[in-house]
């Protein structure tokens, strides 16, 4: 309790009145409040301190007076019992010296005598107490014995159990306080608890336990005895082990060292094959044990024995477990696989219905196993398996064989449509970050997909297909997936949206979209985003997010690129032609374009055409996106830049965040994430809040811009331009928009901004 | 129960101000003048804490200057609060009859204190 009063005083002085926090002007007003709060409590503690010494004092000074008046102090002091006298709240008055074993006197007194009680008993002891203090005067004392639990200061840990007898103290005719008198039981109930115990044991173990006499005939038997036997206690009982169990399978010399040892060393141990009831020979582990009498002479002996039987059971589901799983991922291995696969093509309706065998191999695992260690790669393999298992349905099987390879059955799966969305949601589901041994990591796999029975009819032929499907994935650069052809020619993609995405172009369904960047001083227009809409007749709207991996992967996304960046270029001109001047365009890149080797030549080629200056294109570059070829990416940015144009990190925050690489890529602008915009909360006291504060001293720090994407709300927008953001990008400020809307959006700023002029 | 008016426009020290009164009193709450003077009529409170920055038309110090005007009000108690570097308000509002005043950041024990001083006081009268 003074520990305690102590401590939050001394937190309470350490404690300076609280400096302003956070950017509402009545902060410091409440916190001073509070700071005066803390004071006053401050002051208040002290107070009760004083008052607790004063009242100890009171407490000592009493006793002797006290003692000096009890004729029975002499006899008291030298009981084995402990005697304690308690004031009507509880408070210890005085002890005898028999209250060592439960502390210190100088402790015990003035204590709450509660606070000496095992939390079980508190509330038998409050009865007590209260009996004790409402009897009425005269009435006769209640001798009954209570039996409290007591913990002792020390050693911690420990408990004392007492018979307790509670008795009122009168004085000048009124109950004043309470004597206690408590005797020590301790060792006689944990004696007690001992062999009930052993009794609680003898019922309930699972091993059976039989005894016998010195003549080994049974005297008792436990009711596992009788579970693994068969035979009843009644059948048992007056009977030898030997009569009823004995198995035929040892012979006598087995016996005889039995007898031997357990005359000689008064144990035997060791694995025996007896008889049940039923006839069955089982396996137990037996322990005998001879019981002695307090002369040394053996008057009986006890036997314990656990049936193995259900024990080899299990060891043999373990070693079939052994043989079928992978040990790293606890995945099926390829003997399962092919067992799973035989089982597949036996039913007549799974194989009517058809299945796809999908083989799985991790791009560059070897450069992961190389670069960071082994340990890294089975951690990698292992978030791979727990990834894969999220992704599968149920019934499917997913195995590892082996190394970096993975492959699923896939039941019922036969369409090029759902294998493509299925493989996509598989890549997609690999490609997140992973977070291995404190390192971020970025895996990509690649696919290869065989379907029952268009690609074969056994397993052989499947997997062979697969395989070689695999193989093309690889070969076309990795983080795709390819479905081999029954012709035996392997067919990147063929896949609908893939030709309709071929299509798409030439039909004029693509267009882009412009996102206003706008600034927060004033609101005005300082830039767009270029977004591409893809419009298709049937599929309706679709969204980037599902096409430009189909694009990647079917290899279309360098000749998209490259419309969207000429389009996006012309666009910027239109609009400079109807005095639509904004001052930037964002193009997005992805890593293929990035690694094209004509890139350079292309956005040149944009340019040219347009004859839009190169500072006013930027391209938006996703970090996540580069963690290999990381010279490559480099070499070619700097290229980019070389031509005037701007570098943006896209999704700034979201994926590989390593500012030292950043530092080393030579870039204009960050684009924050808009996970960091969705924490902000407008108290401006969040983590959030002070990460985007962090990013923009990083940002100055770096001379770079910032834009903040994803504001959608008013009080977002409020605190990171009080922060010190000065672009902002978000629905709040304007959807992705059609050109026309832009122009509009342009004039009609100009329009307000000149009439404030005007008007100013 | 004594009733006790609290007009403050920062809920946070309100709410300091009622815990630190705990439960011996019956406590109303109003954020701005205008509020506080239409709870004070209605409540007749035998007490006012009053803030004397407020925003809105009514600041503190024409809500004092409108109790003591009002003659079903001649009982109720008030105490200014005001916000540091604001003492010329104190020479006002004395002269306006406010029963105490009060500088914030102030000691809750001594408002308590006061507040049990001024309310024992009224009961003598």
């Amino acid at each position: 309790m003074i520990a305690s009063l102590a401590s939050a005083r001394q937190f309470m002085s350490a404690a300076p009145p609280m400096p302003p926090a956070g950017d509402s002007s009545r902060e410091p007003e409440l916190n001073a409040q509070l700071f005066r709060y803390a004071e006053d409590l401050q002051q208040m503690l002290e107070r009760q301190i004083e008052l607790e010494a004063d009242y100890k004092d009171l407490l000592k000074a009493s006793i002797p007076l006290a003692e000096s008046r009890n004729q029975l102090n002499g006899l008291i002091d030298r009981s084995p019992d402990m005697h304690i006298v308690t004031d009507s709240e509880g408070r210890v008055l005085r002890c005898n010296p028999a209250t060592a074993m439960l502390g210190r006197t100088e402790e015990i007194i003035g204590s709450l005598l509660r606070h000496w009680l095992s939390p079980t008993h508190l509330e038998q002891y409050e009865a007590l107490q209260r009996r004790a203090l409402l009897a009425a005067p005269g009435e006769a004392e209640d001798g009954t014995l209570h039996e409290l639990k007591l913990c002792p200061g020390a050693p911690p840990g420990t408990s004392l159990i007492v018979a307790v007898q509670a008795l009122p103290v009168l004085h000048e005719g009124k109950i004043s306080s309470v004597h206690w008198i408590m005797h020590d039981v301790t060792r006689q109930r944990e004696a007690q608890f001992a062999s009930q115990i052993s009794s609680a044991v003898f019922r309930s173990a699972a091993e059976g336990v039989v005894i016998t006499d010195i003549n080994g005939s049974i005297l008792s038997v436990n009711p596992s005895f009788c579970r693994i036997t068969g035979y009843s206690a009644s059948e048992a009982i007056g009977r030898k082990p030997g009569e009823l169990l004995a198995s035929g399978v040892h012979d006598e010399a087995f016996y005889a060292a039995f007898w031997q040892s357990l005359r000689e060393t008064g144990n035997w141990q060791g694995e025996i094959y007896n008889r049940r009831k039923s006839g069955e020979v089982y396996p137990e582990w037996l322990t005998v044990s001879a019981v002695r009498n307090e002369d040394g002479a053996i008057e009986s002996f006890i036997a314990v024995f656990a049936d193995l039987s259900h024990i080899f059971d299990e060891t043999q589901q373990r070693v079939a477990y052994l043989a079928h799983h992978d040990m790293l991922t606890t995945l099926p291995n390829r003997l399962l696989f092919h067992e799973r696969l035989q089982e597949v093509l036996a039913q007549e309706d799974s194989a009517d219905n058809g299945f796809t065998v999908i083989l799985l191999d991790l791009d560059r695992f070897k450069q992961v196993n190389v670069a960071f260690g082994p340990h890294v790669g089975d951690g990698v393999l292992q978030e791979v398996a727990r990834r894969l298992l999220a992704t599968v349905h149920k019934v499917d099987t997913l195995a590892r064989f082996g190394g970096n390879e993975f492959a699923i059955i896939a039941s019922g799966m036969t369409g090029e449509a759902d294998i493509g969305c299925f493989c996509a949601k598989l890549l997609g589901a690999l490609r997140q970050p992973m977070a291995i041994d404190g390192r971020e990591l970025f895996i990509c796999s690649s696919l290869g997909c065989a379907t029952y029975p268009a690609h074969g009819h056994d397993e052989g032929a499947l997997l062979k297909s697969a395989a070689a499907a695999m193989y093309h994935a690889k070969t076309a650069g990795g983080n795709t997936y390819s479905l081999h052809d029954v012709r035996g020619a392997v067919d990147d993609g063929t896949l609908p949206m893939e030709t309709e995405l071929r299509r798409a172009l030439e039909r004029g369904q693509l267009r882009l979209e412009y996102q206003p960047q706008v600034a927060t001083r004033n609101g005005a227009l300082v830039g767009v985003e270029a977004l591409l809409r893809w419009q298709h007749p049937h599929f309706g709207e679709v969204s980037p997010e599902q096409f430009i991996p189909v694009a990647e992967a079917a290899g279309l996304i360098g000749s998209i690129g490259e419309w969207v960046l000429h389009s996006a270029c012309r666009q910027l001109a239109a609009w400079d032609d109807q005095g639509v001047s904004i001052a930037s365009m964002g193009v997005n890149l992805s890593p293929r374009q990035l690694r094209d080797p004509a890139i350079v030549d292309k956005v040149r080629a944009a340019l040219t055409a347009s004859g839009i200056a190169a500072a006013r294109l930027e391209l938006e570059v996703t970090e996540s996106e580069m963690l290999f070829q990381l010279d490559a990416d480099r070499y070619k940015l700097a290229a980019l830049r070389d031509l005037g144009v701007k570098i943006a990190i896209d999704d700034f925050g979201s994926g590989y965040s390593s500012l030292g690489r950043l530092l080393q890529l030579k870039i204009d602008r960050l684009k924050l994430d808009r996970c960091f915009v969705l924490e902000l909360e407008p108290q401006g006291d969040t983590r959030a809040g002070a990460i985007t504060a962090a990013i923009l001293s990083l940002g100055e720090a770096l001379g770079v811009e910032l834009v903040v994407e994803g504001v959608e709300t008013e009080a977002q927008f409020e605190l990171l331009s009080r922060q010190g953001f000065q672009v902002i990008q978000g629905y709040l400020t304007g959807r992705p928009m059609s050109p026309a809307a832009v122009a509009q959006r342009f004039t009609e700023f100009a329009g307000r901004s000149e009439a404030g002029c005007v008007h100013g | 129960m004594r009733k006790i008016v609290l007009v403050d426009d920062h809920a946070d020290i309100r709410r300091l101000i009622r815990i630190t009164l705990g439960k011996a009193f019956e406590v109303f709450e109003a954020e701005d003048g205008a509020s506080g003077l239409d709870l004070v009529r209605r409540q007749r409170p035998d007490l006012v804490v009053l803030d004397v920055m407020m925003p809105g038309g009514l600041d503190g110090i024409k809500v004092l200057d409108a109790i003591k005007a009002d003659p079903a009000l001649l009982h109720t108690r008030v105490i200014m609060v005001t916000a540091r570097g604001q003492q010329q308000d104190y020479q006002l509002g004395m002269s306006l009859g406010a029963d105490a005043y009060f500088i914030k950041p102030f000691s809750p024990l001594e408002l308590v204190t006061r507040i049990h001083e001024l309310l024992a006081g009224a009961e003598c009268q």
